[in-house]
């Protein structure tokens, strides 16, 4: 075991985007980009290079709009990237995560095969992401990017997708969101109460002791990898209506109707965690980021009979509950950095209005299979670690019709039954994040 | 036995009694249901069966509490051949195996160690960053696989039996 010194992190090196939270209110855009000529991406790279955003005063949320760039395995090989290089990253990025679907359970609608174009084609390169709090301030730096390939056939915007906070401050399903995110050891963050003890950063980025106290395998050479990360990014549909009608169709009252959101989730509209508020909605509790997510489970509701052991948060996040396989939650820990987009289904609507709404999800971390696709296959998509079969989870489950969510209570529990897939998988790719040195050299890769 | 000897009543068992057997997603090893095999044929170092057979009763009188910690596991055995110099090591677990294996590593670690060290040829260790592709690296993929009740995981399995129990505990009182 490595001896336990505090880590200092390169600030400088890493991009923004691992530390920096969304504003609030956000604006911004995902922009992905296509590379027919490996000269002209790098030359893109040298333009743009200098705007990218580091993690130096990542708290100071003050300023104007931030851009972060990210590549697929594609894009690695599309501006020249060595093979003896390529072929020391991470093999769930080399696939894609087209080809993860298995583990994923991207599947039905879900599948690959049914994305919205260029999702999981061999043609989503780069990755752009840019956020502000500011709509005005957005504008010029996507004209920046925008302008940077004005002159370069060789290389393309083949996608963009705008997102923005909704009106309501919340996910389309109605949801508070972004509470309970890890807190990363020497990132300088003071943490907030109930974030838990400070995981090691090579949880996320690349370079540093990880859980295990090892380094995480990192790709070639150094410079490439020292201070990277990889990242998932998924397109995720909103089936609002079908949600608003389930609710409806399993409660008996508005009351009811609430209570379920909040044993679904695991948290009320608000954000206000249910373990804390366990009757009804607290909005103060859910806006204040000291209280809303200081809470443990095992003391007070080990068999999840006020936060269902099934809920969406304490799947995503056990905390100390007393999970029936052998885990060790620090190695599971998401990063995530969530977006709505589309407009809202307005409150009260049960009908479909056919258009697009949903969340760009975005998760960041050292190791694809051991954090994004564990979560997803062992936490959301079963239910043997809590005892419930293969229970899924409600939100983020795969559920093909025949889905129960069991809520725990005395004297019998309540199963709700017939559960589909609320949310749909429209595309993705998995990305690595270069630090700022990774992005000079990939830059220089073509004179 | 040729296809003519079957009787129709037996080609019926069969096809009742059929199971569909898939492999591990994302790595080897067999699977029906929830319930699949890991089979490790590994080198022993010289004498290293035997510093295990010193402390079996040790290991064997912690097996029951360290499996069963674990949760997935039905059944696990260790046996030595080839004249001591290599081991089988079987396991029957529920679910997926890859993904836990840095768990297993991490929370059973020390138990590992403590039974390997000394005995497997070259074991680096429960610590070791490549530990998880060491083992893996003499896993030998069964061929034929067979697994009761492929649906109950050992957690249902226990589950059931209390329950079993307590219902039969129910008519007893109900009858009496």
């Amino acid at each position: 075991m490595t001896q336990p010194s505090m880590t200092t992190l390169e600030l400088d090196d890493i991009q923004g985007i691992i530390l920096r939270d969304r504003p609030f209110p956000y604006f911004g855009a995902y922009l992905l980009l296509r590379i027919d000529n490996p000269a002209q991406g790098c030359l893109l790279l040298r333009r743009l290079v200098p705007r990218v955003v580091s993690g130096i005063n990542w708290q100071d949320h003050t300023d104007m709009a931030w851009f972060n760039i990210a590549f697929t395995f594609e894009g690695l090989k599309a501006l020249g990237v060595p093979e003896a290089s390529l072929q020391s990253f991470a093999p769930e990025f080399q696939q894609g995560m087209a080809a993860r679907a298995q583990y994923l359970d991207d599947v039905g609608e879900s599948a690959p095969i049914n994305w919205e174009k260029p999702f999981g084609t061999p043609e989503v390169h780069v990755a752009l992401s840019f956020f502000s709090g500011d709509r005005a301030a957005l504008q010029p730096l996507l004209e920046l990017a925008q302008s940077s390939q004005d002159d370069l056939a060789g290389v393309t915007i083949i996608y963009r997708v705008d997102i923005a906070m909704l009106p309501t401050t919340r996910t389309h399903f109605g949801y508070k969101d972004g509470i309970g995110i890890p807190l990363i050891e020497g990132s300088g963050s003071a943490g907030y109460p109930g974030q838990g003890p400070a995981i090691k950063a090579g949880e996320f980025i690349l370079g540093y002791p990880d859980e295990t106290g090892n380094l995480p395998a990192m790709p070639q050479p150094e410079t490439l990898g020292r201070n990277g990360t990889y990242l998932g990014f998924r397109k995720l549909y909103s089936r609002v209506a079908a949600f608003r009608q389930y609710l409806r169709a399993n409660a008996e009252s508005q009351e009811e109707e609430e209570l379920l959101k909040a044993k679904i989730v695991g948290r009320w509209p608000s954000g206000a965690p249910i373990v804390l508020s366990p009757q009804r909605d607290d909005p103060d509790l859910g806006a204040d980021a000291k209280r809303n997510n200081n809470f443990l489970y095992n003391d007070n509701d080990p068999k999840g009979l006020t936060c269902p052991l099934g809920s969406h948060i304490r799947r995503s996040n056990p905390r100390d509950t007393n999970l029936a396989v052998v885990t060790n939650v620090n190695l599971h820990r998401i990063l995530r950095r969530g977006a709505t987009y589309g407009p809202m289904l307005p409150e009260g609507v049960l009908e479909d209005d056919g258009l697009d709404r949903g969340s760009i999800f975005i998760f960041i971390g050292s190791n694809l299979s051991r954090q994004f696709e564990f979560v997803k296959s062992q936490w959301h998509n079963d239910g043997n670690f809590i005892g419930l079969d293969q229970e899924r989870d409600v939100i983020a489950g795969a559920n093909d019709g025949s889905g129960t969510f069991t809520i725990p209570q005395h004297p019998i529990r309540r199963r709700l039954h017939g559960l589909s897939r609320f949310v749909v998988t429209r595309g993705g790719e998995y990305c690595f994040m270069p630090g700022i040195r990774a992005l000079h050299w990939l830059g220089n890769l073509h004179p | 036995m040729s296809q003519s000897t079957i009787s129709p009543e037996l080609a019926q068992k069969f096809k009742e009694y059929q199971q569909t057997v898939t492999r591990e997603p994302d790595g080897p090893g067999k699977r029906v249901g929830q319930v699949g095999e890991v089979t490790v044929i590994a080198p022993l170092k010289p004498g290293g069966a035997e510093k295990f057979r010193q402390n079996l009763e040790t290991y064997q009188a912690h097996a029951g509490y360290y499996e069963t910690s674990v949760g997935t596991v039905h059944d696990f055995r260790v046996a030595f051949f080839d004249n001591d110099t290599r081991v089988v090591l079987a396991v029957t677990y529920d679910g997926d195996l890859k993904p836990y294996l840095v768990d297993i590593f991490s929370k059973a670690g020390p138990w590992f160690d403590e039974m390997f060290s000394d005995v497997l040829e070259g074991y680096p260790g429960s610590n070791a960053p490549n530990i998880a592709e060491w083992v893996l690296q003499y896993q030998v993929e069964a061929d034929l696989w067979f697994a009761s009740n492929p649906d109950m995981t050992a957690k249902d399995i226990a589950k059931a039996g209390k329950m079993m129990n307590a219902f039969e505990t129910l008519l007893d009182a109900a009858s009496s």
